[in-house]
């Protein structure tokens, strides 16, 4: 007699008591278990230490003292304002697009829009905490607003983040000679304020740059192809730091006498030409994942190619390389640090100069440890943002 | 049938001129010739303007300044090198200490990063995290931090000479660096490696032997030998009138340490960040190499019977391997191009060597063109051995 099975079972769902979790998690074997509680250890004694060296051995005066230092540098006093409106700005825009393109996500809503509240509440002076209330203020509404009306005002915050850049030099520079708007020339930028600035322009303006490239390397005019394919390996092939150097030293010799390119302008221009080879050869994997087919498709329907790059090639290139992008803006982020090299005064400059002061001598952990925190915070946000951006438009999107 | 609706094909007579330009090869030509003119302006201004400013220092693009006596001490090097040796001299010690930097942090970060790269896939929930945590942690601080904060953790942090910490050799680790004991030779040293050069002939042949007996897998095989040629070498250095090396262990003397090897504290410094700095990216290729073998592939070996040693050598490491090396030989290119960094911290590698003869001889183009070529060799040797390690252990597919 057959038995026909007719009905086939699903799998059998995973189910763990808290002790079936344990064993299975932390106790399978014998090796299993002494990892565990070697583990155990391990993190009791690191935690341990950690937490009285923060509490009672770090004396964190000096991080208090400098905190503006570290995050503006020599930046005029009289003119902290503009900061001020800029990060408003900034609150602005990111409540708005958080608002438009993000809903789901409560807890990191939460955190953006409370961050500049919880700054509000953080012992600084009473004029700061204003500023900070102000900032959240323009935060909220900024979210609230875009939940509102996101069909009206996602345009506005494209066009804002594209204007923002220019805006903020605009701002933090200032125009001509007038007494309530001067100047504030590039030497006196520094900390948390310049390392933004030089990683702002530097990935706004090598992103274009590496498209084009890449874009030429692949294209068909063998002499445009053979520029690019120098270009790019040649700067590959050195570190950074050469080309930042020979900026400083070459590029004055390049120049007609009487021209003088700012230090701090110096710097930027080297780290955008340096970062353009790197992003034109992560455009050109993604050209590489479009299909041939595409192209050939895209001709077919009578597109000449600049339409077909620009409307078929290039938006399913860069679709298909976001994660990749993401971790080239924050490894573009860290490389910033490098300019400390010029003797610019950057976020970690403006460190080794805290520890250089006196009073502070040997305080080198602090000091580290901080501007590691802020460091890290930022590439931490920079790459949930990425993984927001690939969830909604990556390859692997769920289509709406 | 109505012949005015069908457009006559244009006659060749009836092409204009402006057709003629919207021709796409013309375009094609025309464009390039173009940018090459724009690109040859360009050059043209920018060289107009370098030999404006040579000439106003009086200089003349060339390399003849190189056999000229470089004049400045180089504070850390492993060959002797004096003021009075040409510039040329003082690059090779910069290549030398570039290498050497590399090569070692390269070997340490392998190793700390394929540690953490396996214990990031470890059933274990801790060790799963710890080695989150650690990745997690130095993936996203600059590195040029880490660099400068382990060499100021070395200088101010670490005890002096007098409490040294004391590690396996004897080995000393203070605030001075790292003092290791150095093999000195005797005269029975020359017998010792012929003799060992014997070993190694007889270790192959006999584990070929041994091999042809039984059927074994090629890796018990080179354990085999390995073990013989070992065995052999031990024998013989006891047997030997005299051992072939004697340890030069170094010892305090005033307030340093005099003999064996010494690695001065910013050597200590890069190496340490580098390896801090590169082993996270490591571990990520190796925890995404081994995540790329499908669960079924293991469950299928076990079903076959496999144990676990069989299963890693023959079924996940060969499949790993191939998703491993690639991204591997690009981590290795950037740590040695992020070996420059250790400029920072005043460790003369070629970067810190080339800026100090630039900024004595103002001669920054020559000197740009010296670095691109030495790193460009560097990173091509390095591709090559990887691309010569990845045809080893790449899967022959049939």
């Amino acid at each position: 007699m057959n038995r026909v099975v007719d009905e086939v079972l699903p799998p059998p769902i995973e189910r763990y008591s808290v002790l079936g979790w344990l064993k299975k998690n932390l106790f399978q074997n014998w090796l299993s278990a002494l990892a565990t509680l070697l583990m155990i250890y391990l993190f009791f004694m690191a935690g341990r230490a950690m937490l009285t060296w923060v509490v009672i051995g770090a004396q964190w005066e000096v991080i208090a003292t400098n905190l503006q230092l570290l995050m503006i540098g020599q930046y005029p006093r009289s003119e902290v304002w503009r900061l001020w409106i800029a990060l408003g700005l900034m609150g602005f825009f990111s409540g708005l697009s958080w608002g438009i393109w993000i809903r789901q996500r409560l807890g990191a809503t939460l955190l953006v829009v409370g961050m500049p509240v919880i700054m509000a509440f953080l012992p600084f002076a009473p004029p700061v905490r204003l500023a900070w209330v102000a900032i959240g203020l323009l935060t909220s509404g900024g979210f609230f607003l875009g939940r509102r009306y996101p069909q009206r005002l996602h345009r506005l915050a494209t066009m804002g983040w594209l204007a923002f850049v220019p805006l903020v030099i605009v701002l933090v520079r200032g125009v001509g000679e007038d007494a309530r708007f001067p100047t504030v020339t590039t030497n006196l930028w520094g900390g948390l304020l310049l390392t933004s600035i030089i990683a702002g322009i530097g990935i706004a303006l090598s992103f274009p740059i590496g498209v084009l490239l890449a874009i030429g390397r692949r294209s068909g005019y063998p002499i445009i192809r053979a520029f690019c394919v120098v270009y790019i390996e040649l700067i590959r092939s050195v570190p950074l730091i050469t080309v930042l150097f020979m900026a400083q030293t070459m590029i004055p010799l390049f120049m007609p006498a009487n021209v003088d390119i700012d230090r701090v302008v110096r710097a930027i221009l080297a780290f955008t030409l340096f970062s353009a080879a790197y992003m034109a050869e992560n455009v050109r994997g993604g050209l590489q994942s479009v299909p041939k087919g595409q192209y050939e498709a895209a001709a077919a329907v009578g597109l000449r190619s600049s339409q077909s790059m620009r409307l078929i090639i290039l938006p399913q290139a860069l679709r298909s390389i976001i994660p990749i992008l993401t971790a080239s803006v924050i490894g573009g982020f860290r490389d910033t640090s490098l300019v400390l090299i010029l003797g610019l005064l950057d976020l970690l400059g403006i460190g080794k100069a805290v520890l250089a002061q006196p009073a502070f001598l040997g305080r080198h952990i602090e000091v580290y440890s901080f501007l590691a925190a802020v460091y890290w915070l930022i590439s931490y946000a920079i790459s949930y943002i990425g993984q927001i951006i690939e969830e909604r438009v990556g390859v692997d999107a769920k289509r709406t | 049938m109505n012949d005015t609706s069908v457009t006559k094909p244009p006659g060749r007579g009836a092409r204009r001129w402006s057709s003629w330009l919207l021709d796409e090869r013309v375009i094609q030509i025309l464009v390039q010739l173009l940018f090459v003119a724009v690109l040859l302006w360009i050059g043209y201004l920018l060289y107009q303007n370098m030999a404006n400013s040579l000439a106003k220092q009086g200089l003349r693009l060339g390399f003849g300044f190189l056999n000229q006596v470089a004049g400045f001490d180089i504070s850390i090097k492993f060959l002797p090198h004096a003021r009075s040796d040409t510039n040329l001299n003082a690059i090779q010690i910069g290549i030398i200490n570039t290498i050497l930097a590399s090569a070692i942090s390269i070997v340490l970060s392998t190793v700390l990063g394929v540690l953490v790269g396996v214990m990031r896939v470890s059933s274990n929930y801790l060790v799963n995290r710890a080695a989150w945590l650690y990745i997690e942690i130095f993936r996203n601080i600059p590195l040029l931090l880490v660099i400068i904060a382990s060499y100021a953790v070395i200088v101010y942090n670490l005890p002096n000479v007098n409490d040294a910490i004391v590690l396996a050799g004897p080995s000393y680790l203070s605030n001075r660096g790292l003092y290791i004991p150095r093999p000195v030779s005797t005269p029975t040293t020359t017998t010792y490696l012929i003799l060992l050069a014997v070993f190694l002939v007889v270790a192959v042949l006999l584990a070929r032997i041994v091999m042809s007996r039984r059927v074994l897998d090629s890796f018990i095989g080179t354990l085999i030998g390995m073990g013989i040629f070992l065995v052999l070498a031990l024998v013989a250095w006891f047997v030997l009138p005299q051992a072939p090396f004697v340890l030069d262990i170094p010892e305090k003397t005033g307030l340093n340490y005099t003999g064996g090897i010494s690695f001065p504290p910013e050597f200590v410094g890069i190496v340490f960040g580098l390896v801090l700095g590169s082993s996270p990216f490591t571990a990520d290729t190796v925890r995404a190499g081994l995540q790329s073998v499908p669960k079924e592939q293991i469950q299928a070996a076990h079903a076959l019977g496999f144990g676990g040693y069989l299963t890693m050598r023959l079924v996940i490491f060969p499949q790993a391997m191939r998703v491993i090396v690639p991204p591997m030989t690009s981590n290795y290119l950037s740590l040695t191009k992020n070996s420059s960094l250790a400029s920072v911290i005043a460790f003369p590698e070629i970067v810190h060597v080339t800026s100090t003869i630039t900024s004595q001889t103002g001669r920054a183009v020559e000197m740009m063109v010296i670095l691109m070529v030495i790193y460009s060799t560097l990173s091509l040797l390095t591709s090559l051995f990887m691309n010569w390690f990845n045809n080893r252990v790449k899967i022959v597919e049939r």
